[in-house]
């Protein structure tokens, strides 16, 4: 009996893990949400901006600015703003770094999620590529372009795609405290004059721009789209990315259907890090323009095409990487845990070791049914 | 042959007319009769009480074979009557007087022997009375349709029937002395532990007749401690579900003008099961139950947790439903812990008023109450939406639970763990939740504990414990 009254107690501790202590009440309406939170550099201090995200019924939400020394003042600062009596930091679903910011450091904001008991860590960190998080956390009136609602579209399309993969804080921390590097999803302002079919005046339209690479923390540059692509090729984290493959009589677009990555690197004295990448993507035909890709020994040569294309992405990734000494692929970590450590001296002072690298590629591209041709169509011929 | 010389008392009684008289002075259906065995035979006074007796049976199985029999003597009668000249299946001889009055209220007819003082008394009590019928809180669709009346011999011979084994053993008590109201207890010779039923019998030696007069005022008098907030009693309107348990090793209880069945030990996991799950699929019949079990964490603590949530832990509720509260709640004037324990407390209002009312007007009570505390409330922002919802959910899974008594505890228990949670948040809840949990696993009756199978000793397997209770 006492056995089954320890458990129980036990047992019922668990639901109040993560619960602090003194607990103080507060009427859910005295609370006002924050879903975006934007940081930026002011002089010596910060600029705060937050977004209360959409409202049910499409009511307007709030968005605030405020500045101070550190983020915390910053923040203390915005409550005097607020119409609410507390602005509510537990719902945040996404962290803004202006690229000024992020070339001054990350480390400040990661130490405020790190700090906060209010808080969480699971949510996207993005860094906005020439401009500020205050530009897109407040900038936007309209509801439907309000950037809580403009950085969810824009994560699933970019995760679906397989064009960028918007890491987490506790991501971009635990990358940087392991091997010095960290990528963050990139956003931009849309160039003006852009095809926004339904945007209202004063919308901001944001549009995924590769990767920020931070290296110790800073911002040491920009992955472009085929660099982010190889990326997260190498990282198992592509989506259903799109490939044109030019033929004589035309193109062919392909989309992804699975890829794999197998990187095996290996440390020799002489050269650094040598890298052996081997990829498997599949592939099915989407679109054909003038080529016919069931003609006998096209998919062979697509798949040719394909693999070439995929290999070129992931050896501008490998390059990235070797340009910005930054181990955004955490290779010298995987070349530890298989070689059972790096040699003494293995690593440049702060820097990145050499690598060198052979990427291989296995393409198969699967042909799709063909419509056009094979059914009968109202006043043309059925192929034969 | 019989002899009044066998018997070991004084042949004398003390049985009188006017004694019998005087004690239903006022009672305007005692009916009396002097009757006269045959031509030149001893007279002799009947009586008995209409209404409780069988008028064809006084007169064919009393009065006329009396008549026939012819004795000149009272002795002569009285040998001739307990030799079975009249026909009546059951023939007591009293002495004292509160005998025969207790049998005449009994349903018997009395048959006063005045020189002898003493009286006869026959057995010719009415069947009138309400048939078997379909339970009608148990329902089932696979199972069998009857259910205990309230009869007594009509509901031993119901559990008899799922029983035709000698060894299905049936001691009766009078609580409160001869005349009090008849108790049986049940039980399967060989199978229920004998502490368990000696604990039981000297319980039942003790109850206090006059009180009985409902299920809950047995079930205190069976249950140790009995004023426990915790049920200790599986009750039951169905004789299949009672004839298991006896077989199950329960001790079976059964009182004369209650339409239920009395089964203990009971605990708190077998209370969630059904008779019909036994006719069901195991899988089907595990997973309906473990539904009832999910439906009783629910009517438990949901409550409790919505104002937990909202007052201390905003964070655990998802941002969209959260930003839907916050809108709700904007314009209503009272605290969360105010909305659901005024909201609770309305609900068991209106509960109350649809059973205490005529099934029709309770019916329309229940639909103005949900029209009236639901729509209007919401509309004058006096609630919010949600914890409507949330109340009602509570509601429902109350309402899932086949034990009504399990029913009537959560409703009690959710109402504490309402107070904790608004005291202190989840840590509050988690605390009341624990201080139940203990209570529970502490409670033990017949020295079975409270949670078995869930936890607590194989029943039966400390005796002695069983015999203190």
């Amino acid at each position: 009996m006492k056995r089954a009254i320890i458990i129980i107690c036990i047992a019922g501790m668990l639901p109040l893990e993560g619960c602090g202590w003194p607990v103080h009440s507060r009427e859910v309406e005295q609370l006002q949400l924050i879903q975006t939170l934007g940081c930026d550099v002011r002089g010596d201090g910060v600029t705060v901006s937050a977004s209360s995200g959409p409202q049910p019924g499409g009511g307007e939400g709030v968005r605030l600015a405020a500045g101070g020394e550190s983020i915390p003042a910053a923040i203390r600062n915005l409550q005097h703003w607020s119409a609410r009596e507390e602005l509510f930091f537990s719902h945040v679903r996404y962290a803004v770094l202006g690229e000024d910011a992020a070339r001054r450091g990350a480390g400040p904001l990661l130490d405020y999620f790190e700090r906060s008991t209010q808080t969480p860590m699971n949510l996207p960190l993005l860094v906005v590529r020439g401009g500020t998080a205050r530009e897109l956390v407040t900038a936007s009136e309209d509801p439907d372009y309000e950037a809580t609602v403009l950085l969810a579209s824009l994560q699933r399309d970019t995760e679906r795609m397989g064009t960028a993969h918007c890491f987490s804080v506790l991501d971009v921390a635990r990358r940087l405290s392991r091997s010095g590097a960290a990528l963050c999803c990139a956003v931009a302002a849309r160039e003006p004059g852009g095809n926004v079919p339904s945007a209202g005046e004063g919308a901001l339209p944001v549009v995924e721009a590769g990767y920020a690479v931070l290296r110790e923390g800073r911002l040491a540059g920009f992955l472009n789209a085929d660099e982010s692509l190889g990326t997260d090729l190498l990282l198992g984290l592509a989506g259903a990315a799109r490939y044109v493959l030019p033929r004589d009589e035309g193109t062919v677009t392909v989309e992804l259907r699975s890829a794999e990555a197998a990187l095996t690197p290996r440390w020799d004295p002489d050269t650094g890090i040598v890298l052996d990448a081997e990829l498997q993507v599949r592939a099915g035909v989407i679109h054909s323009d003038g080529a016919d890709p069931g003609a006998d020994g096209v998919l062979p040569e697509l798949e040719q095409a394909l693999a070439r294309a995929v290999q070129l992405q992931a050896e501008a990734a490998l390059e990235a990487s070797r340009t910005l000494e930054a181990d955004f692929l955490e290779l010298a970590a995987l070349t530890e845990r298989k070689a059972g450590g790096l040699p003494r001296g293995a690593r440049a002072a702060g820097g990145f070791p050499p690598l060198t690298w052979q990427v291989r590629v296995q393409a198969s591209v699967e042909r799709s049914y063909d419509v056009y041709g094979a059914v009968p169509i109202a006043g043309e011929e059925a192929a034969p | 042959m019989f002899d009044l010389k066998d018997q070991r008392t004084t042949p004398k009684g003390e049985v009188t007319l006017s004694g019998l008289e005087g004690r239903f002075a006022g009672c305007g259906d005692l009916i009396r009769r002097t009757l006269r065995c045959g031509k030149g035979g001893a007279a002799v006074e009947a009586l008995w009480l209409d209404g409780l007796t069988e008028a064809r049976s006084i007169s064919e199985d009393v009065i006329r074979p009396l008549y026939a029999l012819g004795c000149r003597s009272e002795t002569a009668l009285l040998a001739a009557a307990m030799d079975g000249g009249v026909y009546s299946g059951s023939v007591r001889l009293r002495r004292r007087e509160d005998e025969t009055a207790a049998d005449l209220c009994a349903g018997c007819a009395a048959l006063l022997l005045p020189k002898l003082g003493l009286a006869l008394c026959f057995e010719v009590r009415s069947q009138a009375g309400r048939g078997v019928e379909a339970p009608m809180v148990e329902k089932s669709v696979l199972g069998a349709r009857d259910s205990f009346t309230e009869t007594l011999r009509t509901n031993t011979a119901l559990v008899r029937r799922r029983l035709p084994v000698p060894a299905l053993k049936l001691w009766e008590q009078s609580a409160g002395g001869p005349g009090g109201v008849r108790v049986d207890l049940l039980y399967v010779e060989g199978v229920a532990p004998p502490d368990r039923v000696a604990a039981l019998q000297a319980r039942l030696r003790a109850l206090n007749g006059p009180s009985l007069t409902s299920p809950g005022a047995l079930e205190r008098q069976l249950a140790a401690p009995p004023r426990s907030l915790v049920p200790q009693t599986l009750h039951t309107e169905r004789p299949d579900r009672f004839a298991r348990g006896l077989l199950q090793g329960k001790v079976g209880v059964l009182c004369d003008g209650l339409p239920v069945g009395f089964l203990l030990p009971g605990s708190l996991p077998e209370m969630l099961c059904t008779q019909e799950d036994r006719a069901r699929h195991a899988p089907v019949a595990a997973a309906l139950t473990a539904l009832r079990a999910l439906a009783l964490l629910i009517a438990l603590l949901l409550p409790a947790a919505y104002v937990a949530a909202a007052m201390y832990h905003q964070e655990m509720i998802p941002v969209k439903l959260l930003t839907s509260v916050i809108r709700a709640k904007e314009e209503v004037p009272f605290s969360t812990a105010a909305e659901v324990l005024g909201m609770l407390l309305s609900f068991e209002l209106l509960q109350e008023a649809g059973i205490r009312l005529p099934d029709p007007v309770g019916q329309t009570v229940s639909v103005i109450g949900a029209l009236i505390v639901g729509q209007s409330a919401v509309e004058a922002k006096v609630l919010s939406p949600i914890v409507i919802i949330v109340v009602a959910m509570a509601g429902i899974g109350t309402y899932t639970q086949p034990s009504q008594e399990l029913g009537a505890a959560v409703r009690l228990w959710r109402f504490a763990l309402v107070l904790c949670a608004a005291a202190l948040g989840l840590f509050g809840v988690m605390a009341g939740l624990m201080a139940l949990l203990w209570r529970l696993c502490d409670t033990e009756n017949l020295g079975v504990c409270c949670l078995w199978p869930l936890c607590g000793d194989r029943p039966g397997r400390s005796p002695e414990k069983g015999a203190s209770g």
